[in-house]
């Protein structure tokens, strides 16, 4: 089958790859209809992923068809739509039972790696580092799902697959972060990066609520994309977020901060950025975390810092000082997906929202590596990418 | 209502570079931050193996200059004026470097690192002359994405729709921000209930 394939920094490659197979009673085949390149994608396209191999086969925003179920796996059956969340979930251990899907403690089967890397385990991932399992990914003409009998979710008919992909991340992460916020009717809450997951979450804290919602990034047609959405904008090019929110709160901070932006800040302009991307490159510093700074120091004492976007290891002078004398709360962490699938699924059906309107380009997934680079740089418009086999 | 909140995470500098002519003239800031760096580590290494007169001081001057002329070609809209400075820079480090003809005892070595600085002078004149004034491009794309808001309805009346009893649409939410009842969701489990550690 194709499918695409990580080679190293920047080198995605449309490669043959031997088809997957069933290797569990509890696994399912999945023939992919619909796939899409997710911002945390680009971590290991940029290189800032530890734990990547020549070969691995990438991506974890995906949809399609059952064609293969394993024995023992009473929830499928071949022909069955799936949209199929991006953590692996086995549904039976204590995490999974309290609906920590993300923190599952026995999906990782690389748990050696995890556990030395975070101190505990994770939930495995599809088409992601190695620390999280090293399971292939999404991006693919086919795609083996082991535990299929717990977290795909079942699609009906009169969905199309675009309305009902992001399903499987970047919805849900929008949503969690906005709902983990406790979000009060008077919430201004600023939303950092508009981009796929931002846009999710700026309609998320909307639809639960809030106030204002304020949406900060420097490309033009996201900024348009999130006043779509019902946010105010700071472009971070042409105004200081500081005052701006200063402004807009009548200098009392925003109550919710959600950060969407994660460990690759592109605020170059800012010195602390700066001094990140020197420490970066000597390796000193594994992530830029201009943003967790910025929302310490500008969230209103006793609000919340909400943060979806990933971060992968070490970050440096945080304001721990900010954070701890004005009693913020934090709320992070992967997704757990299957919290929010019914719900969410439910309020599409129902039309409240149609989350095809993030999709920018649609392509083959043959065209899948030259669309990283264009996703990356934010070339042509680029929001959200959507590849087909 | 004016404010004037002022903190050091704040501070703007100018804008990147952006165009076509931006990834050489990131490439030259990077180098530029490097080899600046590496002068005012060590000196006095450097200017043995660049056959170079041995004026440490000078050299991390030197090296403070590629310093700023790197961040000032990584963060300015219009790097142009950065990148000429490199040029002037270059100018100067060949002369520097030209002296140790006489100071120092290596002639060969000191013209090999003379010809590397012109050749480093060259490119930094291309880049520089290649680089258009960022005033000059069009940071928006010919997309329009303004009527985008995937909402049924304006975003005004879309607001804490997910809390509402029943919304327009015939929905009945529930607690929207807590997971569904009919989630899967399963009782914790007891003390000392065997669980299967099969991995696939």
């Amino acid at each position: 089958m194709k499918a695409l394939c990580w080679h190293g920094k920047e080198d995605i490659r449309y490669d043959t790859v031997p088809d997957p197979e069933i290797e569990h009673p509890r696994d399912a085949i999945i023939k992919m209809s619909c796939c899409a390149i997710c911002g945390s994608d680009l971590h290991f396209f940029d290189g800032f992923m530890p734990g990547m191999k020549s070969g691995d086969v990438v991506g974890h925003e995906f949809m399609g068809e059952v064609v293969e179920v394993g024995s023992e796996n009473k929830k499928l059956k071949v022909g069955d739509r799936v949209v199929v969340p991006f953590t692996i979930c086995c549904g039976d251990c204590e995490q999974c039972r309290r609906g920590n899907w993300s923190v599952c403690e026995r999906t990782n089967r690389k748990k050696d790696l995890g556990d030395l890397t975070f101190g505990h385990t994770t939930a495995g991932l599809f088409g992601y580092t190695h620390l999280t399992g090293g399971y292939a990914g999404g991006q693919a003409e086919y795609v083996r799902v082991p535990y299929a009998d717990v977290a795909p979710v079942k699609i009906p008919d009169g969905l199309t697959d675009e309305q009902v992909l992001f399903l499987g991340d970047i919805f849900p992460t929008g949503w969690q972060a906005a709902a983990q916020c406790d979000i009060q009717p008077t919430d201004t809450v600023a939303v950092w990066g508009a981009g796929p997951v931002g846009q999710f979450a700026i309609r998320s804290a909307l639809m639960l609520g809030a106030e204002q919602v304020i949406a900060i990034d420097n490309v033009p047609e996201r900024l348009d994309m999130a006043r779509a959405g019902g946010a105010i904008t700071i472009d971070f090019d042409e105004e200081s977020v500081l005052e701006r929110l200063q402004e807009l709160t009548a200098g009392k901070g925003p109550e919710k901060c959600i950060d969407a932006v994660g460990m690759e800040a592109h605020a170059l302009r800012s010195i602390d950025s700066m001094i990140d991307r020197v420490k970066q490159a000597v390796m000193i510093e594994s992530d830029r975390p201009h943003v967790l700074r910025e929302m310490m120091y500008v969230c209103r004492p006793a609000g919340t810092l909400s943060i979806p976007g990933v971060y992968g290891g070490m970050v440096d002078k945080i304001p721990f000082g900010a954070l701890m004398n004005k009693g913020l709360t934090v709320k992070t962490g992967q997704t757990h997906v299957n919290r929010w699938t019914d719900d969410l699924l439910q309020r599409i059906a129902d039309g409240q929202i149609d989350p095809s309107f993030v999709i920018t380009h649609t392509v083959g997934l043959e065209d899948g590596p030259a669309m990283y680079k264009t996703f990356r740089d934010k070339q042509d418009g680029c929001i959200k990418v959507v590849m087909k086999p | 209502m004016s404010t004037s909140t002022s903190h050091p995470l704040s501070r703007v500098l100018p804008n990147r570079p952006l165009g076509p002519m931006r990834s050489p003239a990131r490439a030259l800031g990077w180098f530029s931050i490097g080899l600046g760096l590496a002068e005012l580590a060590m000196p006095r290494r450097l200017a043995r193996i660049a056959g170079a007169p041995n004026l440490p001081t000078m050299t991390r001057i030197f090296g403070l200059r590629e310093i700023g002329t790197g961040i000032g070609i990584l963060t300015s809209k219009d790097p142009s004026p950065w990148l000429w400075g490199r040029v002037a820079g270059d100018a100067l480090d060949v002369a520097t470097v030209g002296a140790g003809l006489v100071t120092r005892g290596r002639p060969l070595r000191t013209l090999t690192s003379v010809a590397m600085l012109l050749g480093i002078a060259y490119i930094d004149m291309q880049v520089a002359q290649k680089a258009p004034p960022a005033r000059k491009l069009e940071k928006r794309s010919s997309r329009d994405y303004r009527s985008r808001s995937g909402f049924p309805r304006s975003p005004t009346e879309m607001r804490g729709i997910a809390l509402k009893p029943s919304t327009p649409m015939g929905r009945t939410a529930g607690s929207a921000a807590t997971p569904m009842q009919g989630s899967p969701v399963q009782p914790l489990v007891q003390a000392g209930e065997p669980t299967s550690s099969v991995l696939p």
